[in-house]
């Protein structure tokens, strides 16, 4: 199943790492800038508008 | 010459590799999977309002993880495969 | 000698000498950022015949990196830490406490949250390799309890990857990372060492693991009192930075132990006078960015203790025979993640340990 995992730029090393030991090194991830626990909603809605076009283009594959 | 031992461990060897891509989200079941940290679920419920504006999505299925620290449970990830077509995952930190 | 003659099967390396062994295991990535005892064939057989095992048993196996760790790697690991091959029991006790679910060993060891595994070693074993339970407990001078939380490190850092930056986030991390092992100082303990308390016999050894944060010192000198005491931990415990409803190990050091004995007090007394005193309002953790949201009037009068009832706080009898000193040491986990472990140390097969 086509999955895409949103991860903030601070984590995306980790997310890589843990890519590789799963036998697929090229998985695409949804970069968006750390933080989220601590947004405004406002500042949230500016995220996922952020996320939202990546997420199309890895389940589309054209990412 | 003396010769000293390599202390560490690999990985198990894994070979995993993408699903087929989709064309579109139009009359497609969505799983949001939240990690359980703060403003995890708000983001990804704010990624499916953006997703909903542009395709004609089936339904929507959210689940949450027990734990951050911890893998995703079998019975939820059973049901994410078994009810949707794409899943969208997402941390909170 | 050698009762574990089987070949042992890490790649090697050749290097002219003592010192050039050293410097590559500083380039090689497979130090704490301290120089390690370089391992060779002959002390690496040294620790297995120490653990009755052979090179290739699994030891420990961490689902989410994929690792399985044998008992070569873990005995590499021993001697670079400066392990003397005896210590060998205690490291694979406390590794299979770490392997425990309740543990919950990946998200310990790689969450900004920055703990480290505390070790608490309990029983006979203290005396037989020497473990400090008396004064600077927490700091250097003793190679059982300086190497074996150093091992446990190394292990964590070389056979399973916690690199930090990649599958180690610890934000800030704390000097605990390098070692962190203590034994309980059960001499000073009127009541019942904390193996006994979490149902082992007394004559067992035993260590617990914990995957902490730093301690906390609690300086109480002029109460006289042993309600003074409680106070003082208590209101330690309930400080907002490290306030959760994880579990607390409560470290006291004898002076206060013998405050705390002479005025009547029990280990379930302490364990609920503590619990009752270390809490706080909702409107307390809202203000301090514990909790979500706008703080509102029902706030100011709705209480949260820290941890979910007394069995969570775990006193430990440990630290010198002079000073008010003790210490409260808060969970990484914030909840019920990650939970205390105890696990017997058993002989090597095939011989006394």
């Amino acid at each position: 199943m086509p999955t895409a995992v949103i991860c903030t730029d601070q984590f995306i090393a980790s997310a890589k790492a843990q890519a590789v030991i799963c036998g697929n090194p090229l998985y695409p991830f949804v970069v968006v800038p750390h933080p989220i626990g601590s947004l405004t909603p406002a500042e949230l809605r500016t995220r996922a508008a952020t996320a939202a076009p990546q997420v199309m283009a890895i389940l589309t594959g054209a990412a | 010459m003396i010769r000293i031992l390599d202390p560490t461990v690999a990985p198990a060897p894994a070979e995993s590799s993408l699903a087929k891509r989709i064309d579109g989200l139009d009359g497609k079941v969505v799983g949001l999977l939240s990690n359980s940290k703060v403003n995890g679920d708000v983001l990804l419920s704010l990624v499916r309002d953006e997703l909903a504006a542009r395709y004609r999505l089936r339904e929507v299925v959210l689940m949450t993880k027990s734990s951050a620290s911890r893998v995703a449970d079998d019975t939820t990830l059973e049901a994410l495969a078994a009810r949707c077509d794409v899943v969208v995952t997402a941390i909170g930190d | 000698m050698r009762s574990s003659p089987a070949k042992l099967t890490a790649d090697a390396l050749s290097v002219p000498g003592w010192a050039e062994a050293v410097e590559t295991y500083f380039d090689r990535g497979w130090s704490d950022g301290l120089p390690v005892v370089p391992a060779t064939e002959d002390s690496v057989h040294a620790c297995l015949d120490a653990a009755g095992l052979d090179p290739g048993a699994i030891v420990l196996t961490e689902p989410v990196r994929r690792r399985a760790v044998t008992a070569e790697k873990i005995a590499i690991n021993a001697v670079l830490a400066g392990c003397r091959p005896e210590y060998m029991p205690v490291l694979l006790a406390a590794l299979e406490a770490m392997a425990d679910p309740a543990f919950t060993l990946h998200g310990a060891i790689t969450s900004t949250g920055g703990s480290a595994t505390l070790v608490i070693v309990n029983g006979p074993v203290r005396e037989a390799l020497g473990f400090n339970s008396g004064t600077n407990v927490f700091g250097p001078g003793w190679r059982a309890n300086a190497t074996v939380g150093r091992a446990l490190r190394l292990i964590t850092l070389n056979a399973l990857g916690a690199q930090p930056g990649t599958l180690d986030r610890s934000t800030q991390g704390h000097p605990g990372k390098y070692t962190y092992c203590i034994a309980e100082n059960e001499e000073a303990n009127p009541w019942e060492p904390l193996h006994v308390t979490r149902g082992f016999a007394r004559e067992a050894s035993t260590v617990t693991v914990f995957a902490a944060e730093g301690p906390h010192n609690i300086l109480s000198h002029y109460g006289e009192t042993a309600d003074a005491i409680v106070v003082a931990v208590a209101d330690a415990m309930a400080g907002l930075g490290s306030f959760s409803r994880g579990e607390s190990v409560v470290v006291l050091a004898p002076e206060h132990v013998a405050m705390l004995a002479r005025d009547g007090w029990t280990k379930p007394r302490i364990r609920e006078a503590l619990y009752a005193r270390a809490r706080r309002t909702r409107a307390d953790l809202k203000r301090g960015g514990k909790l979500a949201g706008a703080v509102i009037p029902d706030d100011e009068t709705h209480w949260i203790h820290r941890g979910t009832g007394p069995d969570d706080i775990h006193i430990v009898v440990a630290g010198g025979g002079a000073g008010g000193h003790s210490a409260f040491i808060p969970s990484w986990s914030r909840e019920r993640n990650s939970l205390a472990v105890t696990r017997e140390i058993r002989p090597a097969r095939g011989g006394p340990p």
